[in-house]
């Protein structure tokens, strides 16, 4: 494996930071919604009925949050472009939620990388890196901040 | 689902548990189908331990994620508002795994005319093993205050949180 300087580990961080691509946009599907949450038995009447979310105060059909990950496997997935290091985990998520994903939202997502840094880890450098992901609806409303910090080792 | 007002609340409360499992592949078959994740670490033995080491296929993340909502949100109740929620990722879980997700409230935040409370959270293993902590803020009424707004907007509380 090629061995990079320092200053060349800190200089591919650094060039990841900024917008990754254009917003992007999907809706909020009913069968989406219903899957999620009969996978992990989440039997709230909100995830399925829509009178029901009305009667909570929720504009119609409710998503889990998690749903907010569809989103990146179906629209924002890209390759961190870093030559050093073997392997990049997930090290922590950091949610912030706002106005729930209702069915029928079509929902906008903007992701950047907002800092990456080397930091020395127990086997060597590390480079730390915080995605940052976030989705508003049709109304221009926040609905959630996603970030999420990946190691590469 | 029972609401809780902001005086409710002790520091040092542990809050009700939720237990999923034993899991089982279709448990992981079914949230892979529904988050559209087909990465094969969580069906395919073969590649899971084979080319990537793992002890098995492995439950997915976000499946943990969402139950640690799930325990914060019947907590919260109608009235209160799961507003942030950090997770790591510090172990696996495989199939056989029963999970039990845990809460306590470690801080409390007066933001007149609501409340703000800070829980530790957990995802623990049959054999107590923690593999996903995480942290959790929830806004909730005051007695006789006004309902949490929805949308929820952090200023409400203020810039000290927002």
């Amino acid at each position: 494996m090629k061995q990079f300087s320092q200053a060349e580990m800190e200089r591919q961080l650094a060039a990841l930071i900024g917008p990754v691509g254009e917003p992007v946009s999907m809706a909020v599907e009913f069968g989406a919604v219903r899957r999620m949450a009969v996978a992990v038995d989440d039997f709230d009447p909100i995830r399925y009925d829509e009178a029901a979310a009305r009667k909570r105060g929720f504009r119609g059909i409710v998503a889990p949050w998690p749903l907010l990950w569809s989103y990146f496997f179906n629209c924002t997935e890209y390759h961190l472009d870093i030559a050093f290091g073997r392997a990049t985990v997930h090290g922590q998520d950091d949610y912030e939620f706002h106005e729930p994903l209702i069915v029928g939202d079509v929902i906008t997502v903007a992701t950047a990388i907002t800092a990456a840094r080397l930091k020395q880890g127990r086997t060597g450098p590390l480079g730390q890196v915080e995605a940052e992901r976030r989705f508003t609806n049709q109304f221009g409303q926040l609905c959630a901040v996603l970030k999420t910090t990946l190691f590469r080792r | 689902m029972a609401n809780i007002c902001f005086e409710d609340v002790e520091v040092g409360q542990e809050i009700p548990s939720l237990s999923k499992g034993p899991m089982t592949t279709a448990h992981i078959m079914r949230w892979s189908a529904a988050m559209e994740n087909w990465h094969p670490i969580h069906y395919d033995w073969r590649v899971a331990t084979g080319h990537h080491g793992l002890p098995d296929v492995v439950v997915n993340g976000s499946w943990k994620q969402h139950v640690m909502l799930q325990l914060v949100a019947d907590w919260a109740g109608d009235s209160g508002w799961p507003w942030k929620i950090r997770f790591q990722f510090r172990g696996m879980n495989v199939p056989g795994d029963t999970l039990r997700a845990w809460g306590k409230v470690v801080a409390k935040h007066d933001r007149h005319p609501f409340g703000v409370v800070d829980l530790e959270i957990g995802l623990k293993n049959p054999k107590g093993v923690d593999g996903t902590p995480g942290t959790a803020s929830v806004v909730l009424p005051k007695r006789n205050g006004p309902p949490v707004p929805y949308p929820f907007d952090p200023n409400i509380l203020g810039e000290a949180m927002s």
